[in-house]
């Protein structure tokens, strides 16, 4: 089931809050559970089993972990918890593409079974990770209640698209939750709740539109205009729809009594392409940094090692993101723009740092500024071309038609045919919103009338918008 | 104190509170005003279509005998073979009818009803197995049912589309914009659904957008081959049985076109991805509706299309590069699915290729009725000039003195004593239809007919099968028995 569907608006939010308020604090968490349930069974009725199988086994390496004295027998626990999560995630999400990579290279014609990827499980396989990790470091007591951590994992909120969540970070929360109940956050939650639902169904439903009408034409038909109009759309598309359900996320978890991290922070505004993955996805990347990164070392043993554990953790975000080839391509490529940046421009040791330190008169500062936000969009919007398509050679005939002008190719190609001027509108629209300023005048408004009345006309015209569309695709719904 | 705390309360969360307040009467908004509108009203419509579908593929409308028979057929599917009988039978009656009717609007509904049935008759017989003559099969009609040889195809070229209408949603809208057809006319928009037919407005003309029913109305007589692709969009709703939805566009279309070879899309599968992500898109589920489809198209006597022919790998789904999102085709495979049309048009074997000759119909035998036709179509571009709801145009016919001579033509044509179409009558078989919205008006007239009266039926006894008594009651409809 999607947020951003009637079915889950108008029935199964209102029933479950209302059982939720209702009942005792001690029953919040069985029924915050056994709603969770209920919740991921209603899309995936075969694989809820696998999830609630993939708890259990995690719960029962961490109280195993807690009870036995041994390093060797910890690690081993820990090995065996970290083969079943990931070895499901890999199966179930890799097996066809690792199958097809290894036909290709040794000409065998193995078979994988079509198998639908459970939902949400690239989310709640992080989700598990960071628990047992965390047991394992003894940075955290293992759980005992199996509710408790059934609700830390399988929470609707978070359960589908992130964000990802630190068992730290809301055991306090789990374990408390006779103060969960607060009008307050209901409202606050109902309000964000609105924001990203817009989001999507207003500005990411329709940009998307203009995406697939380029898939449709074919990548290697498209003029240059068009094509880079494409590209437009679908940055704008896939932030509003991955941000619209972050913050529908954070909305729900607030209405049950739960602060859930931010995911975005308006990303379009970075200054350079680090200062972009510090505002995309940012409980990803946390993850892999404090998963990944910082375990294998990260840039404290050496420069070369540094370089490394860069490039295994971007190939791995990348890999992340989608079996396939491009998404490697796409994690890679951020890969050698991030290390650049971090050659030059490191505080403690970039080449530039010269450069970087000096004073500076205040326009050149601003420029520089602007300079670096270009760059850092521009970046990030051919980025989501690799990203968006996921044939191979459909992605070069792209790329040829995106530089065009560079490798001296014409310029012409099929036009959209359903463009107009309201597209553009809506792409100006969509880098509004997205930007810093949009936000800023937000907050001030925050709790007055007029975003009160804004909301309520956003939410109900996304409702009519619901009722009128089939076409309501989740990009990272694959997840 | 208390009333602090509630004026805190509200204000703290006024906007939960708007929102729910706002949910709540929607809700019952939406419950008192929905069924007035849309899709209830055209659920009516369809049980009626049903009911006229039946009655012109095996009933007769003669005897209190007959009209049982129609009861108890509720339900029964009839083939296209029954209703040859009863188009053959027309064949020799001249297409202009000579008796003078008990109720003018009955009798509209009448005539046109038999021009329909007249002329549909060659959709049957492009039908016919092995395209054999249509008139020697009364005898083998009944062996014909049980042998199911192949049809055959003719192969056209690009220009056969010239007069072809695409009805469809948004896998037809995409075949409008990439098939490379320049002269198609497309009524298909995203999201539209057969239940949509009647309500959506989505062509746009000078006036406005129409609804495709409205906009078939307005341009009748103008396509020789109509399409239809429907059925991506319904799949969401599960078992849900949309095919008196199809009957009723489908008859509509033969009213409005009579002349035009009706093919009905089946529905293209998706990816395995996509089938793989979204259950209810499942390819199984997909073929079985398209079971369905099969049936409707064998009981109009109109034309199925099995896409999936040439688009479906052997895993029974469509190719994975075939479409980005999983459903809508990719320009390239468009192009596939137009040369798998121009492989399997449906042409009147009297005819040569059907790339030539839009205008000369396949044709009976009668020279008046050659004659008749001839003059239809001469007339034709002039008669319904597009876009013009008032009837205001500059036709030829619009004199007294043109009718007058017609008149007197045909009656040369009967022989002395025979009664022979009148002035009156020559002006509503050129016209039937002059104002857009008489159209609507006529058959809405039928249609609140028919269901006061089986309402009135159902509610005295309720024990007795809806469908039945709506087949019987629509046959005394048709008779003229009841004009309110």
């Amino acid at each position: 089931m999607l947020f951003s569907s009637l079915s889950f608006i108008f029935r199964f939010l209102p029933v479950f809050l209302i059982i939720y308020y209702i009942v005792p604090p001690k029953l919040k968490n069985p029924v915050l559970f056994l709603g969770s349930l209920v919740f991921y069974a209603l899309g995936e009725p075969v694989y809820v089993f696998l999830m609630l199988i993939s708890i259990l086994v995690n719960y029962v390496a961490a109280r195993l972990m807690k009870g036995v004295e041994g390093v060797l027998e910890k690690r081993l626990l820990l090995i065996f918890a970290l083969v079943f999560d990931l070895g499901a995630l890999l199966f179930f999400k890799y097996g066809a593409f690792f199958t097809g990579a290894i036909n290709d290279l040794t000409g065998n014609d193995f078979f994988f079974p079509e198998l639908a990827l459970p939902l949400g499980i690239s989310f709640y396989t992080f989700q598990i990770l960071s628990y047992v990790i965390d047991v394992y470091r003894g940075e955290v007591e293992c759980e005992e209640n199996f509710i408790d951590l059934g609700v830390y994992i399988a929470m609707f909120p978070q359960l589908i698209a992130g964000p990802i969540v630190i068992y730290k970070d809301v055991i306090k929360n789990i374990k408390a939750p006779e103060s969960r109940i607060s009008f307050r956050a209901l409202d606050d939650g109902l309000r964000l709740f609105t924001i990203g639902l817009a989001s999507k169904v207003l500005i990411a439903n329709r940009m998307g539109q203009l995406w697939d009408t380029l898939a449709e034409m074919g990548y290697a038909n498209a003029s240059f205009k068009t094509a880079w109009i494409g590209v437009a759309a679908y940055t704008l598309q896939i932030y509003f729809d991955f941000n619209g359900y972050s913050l529908m996320a954070i909305g729900l978890g607030s209405m049950l009594g739960f602060k859930l991290p931010k995911n975005f922070d308006t990303p379009y505004a970075a200054v350079s392409v680090t200062d972009f993955w510090k505002r995309w996805h940012m409980t990803l990347t946390g993850f892999f940094r404090n998963y990944l990164y910082i375990p294998m070392g990260g840039n404290r043993k050496g420069k070369f090692r540094m370089y490394l554990n860069l490039f295994i953790v971007w190939l791995l975000t990348g890999f992340w993101h989608g079996a396939d080839w491009n998404f490697i391509i796409w994690g890679l490529y951020y890969f050698v723009f991030i290390s650049i940046e971090r050659l030059l421009f490191n505080k403690n040791d970039g080449l530039l740092l010269g450069v970087k330190k000096r004073e500076w008169p205040k326009a050149v500062k601003i420029i520089v500024r602007i300079l670096g936000h270009f760059y850092a969009v521009f970046v990030a919007a051919v980025g989501w071309a690799i990203f968006a398509v996921t044939d191979l050679s459909d992605l070069g005939a792209f790329m040829k038609r995106l530089f065009a002008p560079i490798l001296g190719q014409p310029l012409d190609g099929i036009e959209m045919s359903s463009f107009s001027w309201v597209m553009y509108a809506w792409l100006l629209v969509g880098a509004l919103f997205s930007s810093t300023f949009f936000s800023k005048q937000y907050e001030k408004i925050r709790y007055k009338i007029p975003a009160t009345i804004i909301l309520f006309v956003l939410f109900w015209l996304s409702v009519v918008q619901l009722t009128d569309s089939v076409y309501n695709p989740f990009l990272y719904f694959r997840f | 104190m208390k009333d602090n705390k509630v004026l805190q309360f509200i204000i703290s969360n006024h906007y939960t509170l708007l929102i729910v307040l706002s949910s709540l009467i929607m809700t019952v908004a939406g419950a008192v005003f929905l069924p007035k509108t849309g899709e209830t009203y055209f659920e009516q419509q369809a049980l009626a279509g049903t009911a006229i579908h039946y009655l012109k593929s095996g009933a007769t409308q003669d005897t209190e005998d007959d009209l049982i028979d129609i009861a108890a057929l509720g339900g029964q599917t009839v083939t296209g073979d029954d209703g040859e009988d009863e188009y053959e039978d027309e064949e020799e009656d001249e297409d202009i009818e000579e008796a003078v009717p008990v109720n003018e609007d009955a009798a509209a509904l009448k005539e046109a009803f038999n021009e329909a049935s007249g002329e549909t008759k060659t959709d049957d017989t492009s039908l016919n197995e092995g395209g054999q003559e249509q008139k020697d099969e009364s005898e083998e009609s009944s062996s014909k049912k049980k042998k199911k040889k192949k049809r055959e195809w003719t192969v056209v070229d690009e220009s056969y589309f010239d007069d072809a209408l695409f009805i469809g949603d948004s896998r037809q809208q995409g075949f409008g914009m990439y098939s490379g057809l320049k002269n198609i006319t497309v009524y298909a928009e995203k999201s539209n659904q057969i239940t949509l037919v009647s309500s959506k407005q989505l062509v746009q003309t000078p006036f406005g957008k129409l609804t495709v029913t409205d906009a078939l109305a307005l341009n009748q007589h103008r396509f020789k081959k109509v399409y239809i692709m429907f059925g991506i969009n319904e799949m969401g709703s599960g078992d849900k049985d949309f095919s008196p939805y199809y009957y009723n566009l489908i008859d509509y279309i033969k009213l409005m076109e009579p002349d035009a070879t009706i093919y009905l899309e089946g529905i293209i599968h998706v990816t395995a991805n996509t089938a793989a992500k979204r259950p209810a898109l499942s390819n199984d589920k997909i073929d079985a509706k398209n079971e369905i489809l099969k049936k409707v198209a064998k009981d109009e006597g109109i034309v199925y299309l099995d896409l999936n022919e040439v688009l479906t790998d052997e895993n029974n789904a469509l190719y994975s590069d075939a479409a980005a999102d999983g459903i809508h085709l990719k320009s390239e495979y468009i192009k596939v699915l137009k040369e798998y049309l121009m492989a399997h048009a449906v042409v009147d074997d009297k005819n040569r290729s059907g790339s030539e000759d839009e205008d000369s119909d396949e044709d009976e035998d009668s020279d008046d009725k050659k004659k008749d036709r001839d003059d239809e179509d001469r007339h034709h571009d002039e008669e319904f000039p597009e876009f013009d709801e008032n009837g205001d145009s500059d036709d030829e016919y619009d004199d007294e003195e043109d009718y007058e001579e017609e008149e007197a033509e045909l009656k040369s044509y009967f022989p002395d004593g025979v009664p022979h179409p009148t002035k009156a009558e020559i002006k509503k078989e050129k016209h039937p239809y002059v104002d857009l919205n008489e159209a609507q008006a006529i058959l809405q007239t039928q249609f609140d007919i028919l269901y006061r009266h089986v309402d009135e039926f159902m509610a005295a006894q309720p024990e007795v099968d809806r469908g039945a008594v709506t087949n019987a009651i629509a046959a005394q409809v048709l008779q003229g028995a009841f004009t309110e």
